[in-house]
């Protein structure tokens, strides 16, 4: 069965385009050190984001040297380059970044290897996150959905309070668990 | 391309409903090990059709049904193991639908976020736990030396 009928290596020139500018955005990003100061996933995305661009104008480029025809199937192949561009490093590049830097896991990994491989639960909660402990990561997480997202407000009396939006991720969140049989970590099923 | 592309998407919503019945089955024990092992048998079996169409369409419409399936596996890995969406499920479920800070740490200890981890690293074999003393097996210290790697790769220097 032939799916893929006439199809040549230049109809993936935008996927190649794509792939070569992530290329280039990671070797920027580790130029760049794009890990460094407090809020590094936040560095790293907004990185990303802003070396879009490289393939906008990449793109433009190649249309104007090629000048091939713009046909509902160019902007198609355009649209999907820009996918597997995102796609690439919210998938699979952005998940490793945030698991060196972000996750409550491999943080506690690290501080059990720097310890030689031991360490009580004392010491791994003080010396969360650079010794400021593990209660950092309600604060900083609680701090994050609030100013980066908008989903949580702080009332007048101090409260912690969801926006709409903020609503309607906590409860899709129950719903899309319950509904795929899993559920939150520490919760009982 | 775009009929690479909507055939991957295709295969990949057909994989998703699969899952889903699997999951719901097996109650979403070992849930990310199951899921990448079903998506290797799915490929696997995908590839029978897909690879005498040529190398470069099989790698193209591999390459987007893995960047697809993982960023579903994303979605759920963080609905399970977020902080952020615990915290805010507690607020949602409080009377009042509101917390204040000392009711959220009532809710959700530091300790118990620290035991749920320890737990799941526990099943995962990354670490032993021996009444206080914590150890990690020869996988974690494989993991943090991977971590390392990264974190000098990207120059990260703050984590947590």
């Amino acid at each position: 069965m032939k799916l893929f009928t006439d199809m040549h290596a230049t109809e993936f020139n935008f996927l190649f385009l794509a792939l070569a500018c992530y290329v280039s955005f990671i070797a920027l990003a580790i130029i760049n050190r794009a890990g460094k100061g407090r809020t590094p996933l936040g560095h790293f995305n907004r990185l990303h984001f802003r070396t879009t661009v490289v393939y906008i104008l990449a793109s433009i480029g190649y249309l104007v040297y090629s000048e091939r025809n713009y046909t509902l199937v160019t902007g198609g192949d355009w649209l999907i380059g820009l996918f597997v561009y995102f796609g690439i490093h919210y998938a699979v590049a952005a998940n490793f970044f945030a698991l060196a830097q972000a996750s409550v896991s491999t943080s506690i990994v690290s501080i059990l290897h720097t310890h030689g491989g031991r360490a009580t639960r004392n010491e791994c909660m003080a010396d969360y996150a650079g010794g400021e402990g593990f209660g950092y990561i309600k604060k900083n997480r609680l701090s994050r959905i609030q100013n980066l997202l908008g989903w949580v407000e702080i009332q007048d009396d101090g409260r912690y309070r969801l926006t709409r939006v903020g609503r309607w991720m906590a409860q899709l969140t129950p719903v899309m668990l319950n509904l795929w049989g899993l559920r939150q970590l520490g919760k009982q099923p | 391309m775009t009929r690479i592309f909507l055939i991957a998407v295709l295969f990949f919503s057909g994989c998703v409903l699969l899952h889903l019945l699997l999951t719901r089955l097996t109650h979403g024990k070992d849930f990310i090990q199951k899921s990448y092992l079903f998506l290797f048998l799915m490929c696997t079996l995908a590839a029978v059709v897909i690879a005498p169409q040529g190398w470069l369409c099989a790698v193209v419409f591999f390459l987007f049904t893995i960047i697809l399936w993982n960023l579903y596996m994303t979605f759920f890995i963080n609905l399970m193991n977020s902080v952020s969406l615990r915290m805010m499920v507690e607020i949602n479920n409080s009377v009042t639908r509101s917390l204040s800070n000392e009711e959220l740490i009532g809710q959700y200890s530091d300790e118990v976020a620290l035991e749920n981890r320890l737990q799941e690293m526990t099943d995962g074999g990354l670490l032993r736990v021996t009444g206080n003393q914590l150890a990690l097996t020869g996988k974690g210290h494989l993991l943090a030396m991977g971590l390392i790697l990264i974190r000098r790769t990207f120059g990260i220097e703050f984590f947590g």
